[in-house]
């Protein structure tokens, strides 16, 4: 009886905190392998085309973005506008300047392998817009593209 | 002099800090992954050629205008889920119909009689353009007879055939997109059941093992099937269509 009774007065001790960073840096470590760089901020509105068949690009792909949409702002413009990287451009020969560019920032063989996602909005742009960026495309040889989709939920 | 106890030290405050660390990648990352519909553009020609008058048997021509109505081999009035059905059987051909691409046969025995061919060719010629032309066509074969290995002989569209999509200039990128989407379902759901009779699992299955586990053995798979049903999708220049 009096074994159970010692016990009684005694304080609750309070719950350790000891492993708590070990617990965070698990936490962290996995966000760190899971997820990727998110890009720059998209300046034109764009609500991506949805389709079945889509395949997903490796993460360590190299990746660049044209974006094409008409501007959230106003001051751009109020048609179908270009945004490369952070800045909204009107013209489509940037295209070559851009892709040149990063083609230099990086080593032969990853641009070799490098793929330009489109990134486009379904109603406002038409085949016109997309033509043309394929056109700016094929100048500089960049070849392999990538039509930006979202998952359709499946049949 | 007394030594004084070594003092431990204070941990506590590494756990607020990697709660700053979580919270900044957190912010600065993202779990989504790109994704879409992955194509490759045709290089670039000095002088824009039109493409050669193919045979029309070999073409199915799918048209969208700039209302994005469909038109499917010169039938008005179609419907995306139509697409899905006429790209099977085009790129199958299953009653060798007149009207259809011709199916060609592929065997290993012909595979074997031609890479032996062109071995004595190229043991015979010095140019280094014609070698570069046989080694070509020996890299085709090779990949045939490796499809023929894993799948036994099959039948396959002729090389003739495509598919072509011809749009509007204002044809919205929407449609443009669904429209080449529901091309690559019809052409998948023949992939899967190839995939599925030979190997038990769906071409899908295959393609989306991740990188990193992919066996060599996963990648001639897809291979054979691609193979068999080769992705033939060509964008025909904008035309004004109404």
């Amino acid at each position: 009886m009096s074994k159970f009774r010692q016990n009684k007065s005694k304080e609750m001790p309070g719950v350790s905190t000891a492993s708590l960073p070990d617990i965070v840096f698990t936490v962290l470590a996995f966000f760190v392998v899971v997820s990727s760089m998110k890009q720059s901020d998209l300046k034109v509105e764009l609500t991506k085309p949805s389709a079945k068949e889509i395949i997903q690009l490796d993460k360590n792909e190299e990746i660049d973005y044209v974006n094409a949409g008409i501007p959230k702002n106003p001051a751009f413009g109020t048609s179908v506008r270009l945004q490369l990287d952070d800045q909204v451009v009107p013209n489509f020969l940037k295209i070559r300047e851009f892709i040149v560019l990063r083609r230099n920032e990086r080593s032969q063989a990853k641009s070799d392998k490098a793929t330009v996602s489109i990134k486009a909005d379904k109603d406002d742009v038409d085949m016109d817009v997309i033509d043309k960026i394929e056109n700016e495309l094929r100048e500089v040889d960049a070849l392999r593209i990538n039509y930006s989709t979202q998952k359709e939920t499946k049949r | 002099m007394a030594r004084r106890k070594l003092q431990e030290l204070d941990a506590s405050s590494i756990a607020d800090i990697a709660f700053i660390l979580l919270a900044f990648i957190i912010i600065a990352t993202t779990l989504e992954k790109e994704s879409g519909l992955p194509a490759v553009l045709p290089q670039k020609r000095d002088v824009e050629v039109e493409p050669p008058k193919a045979n029309e048997r070999n073409i199915l021509e799918i048209l969208v205008n700039s209302k994005d109505q469909l038109m499917i081999e010169k039938e008005w009035d179609k419907k995306l889920e139509d697409i899905n059905g006429v790209v099977k059987t085009f790129m199958s051909n299953p009653n060798d119909l007149d009207n259809m691409p011709v199916m060609i046969s592929v065997t290993k025995a012909e595979c074997r009689t031609q890479l032996a061919k062109l071995r004595i060719d190229l043991a015979a010629t010095k140019s280094p353009e014609t070698i570069g032309i046989i080694k070509d066509q020996m890299s085709k074969w090779q990949g045939k007879l490796n499809a023929t290995e894993l799948v036994g002989n099959y039948r396959t569209i002729n090389p003739g055939a495509t598919i072509a999509i011809q749009y509007d200039k204002g044809t919205s990128y929407g449609q443009y997109l669904s429209v080449r989407d529901r091309i690559m379902s019809g052409l998948n759901e023949l992939r899967d059941e190839l995939a599925m009779k030979n190997f038990g699992v769906t071409y899908a299955a295959l393609e989306s093992i991740r990188a990193e586990v992919k066996t060599e053995e996963d990648k001639a798979k897809i291979k054979a099937v691609r193979e068999v049903y080769p992705q033939k999708i060509i964008k025909l220049p904008a035309k004004n269509v109404d």
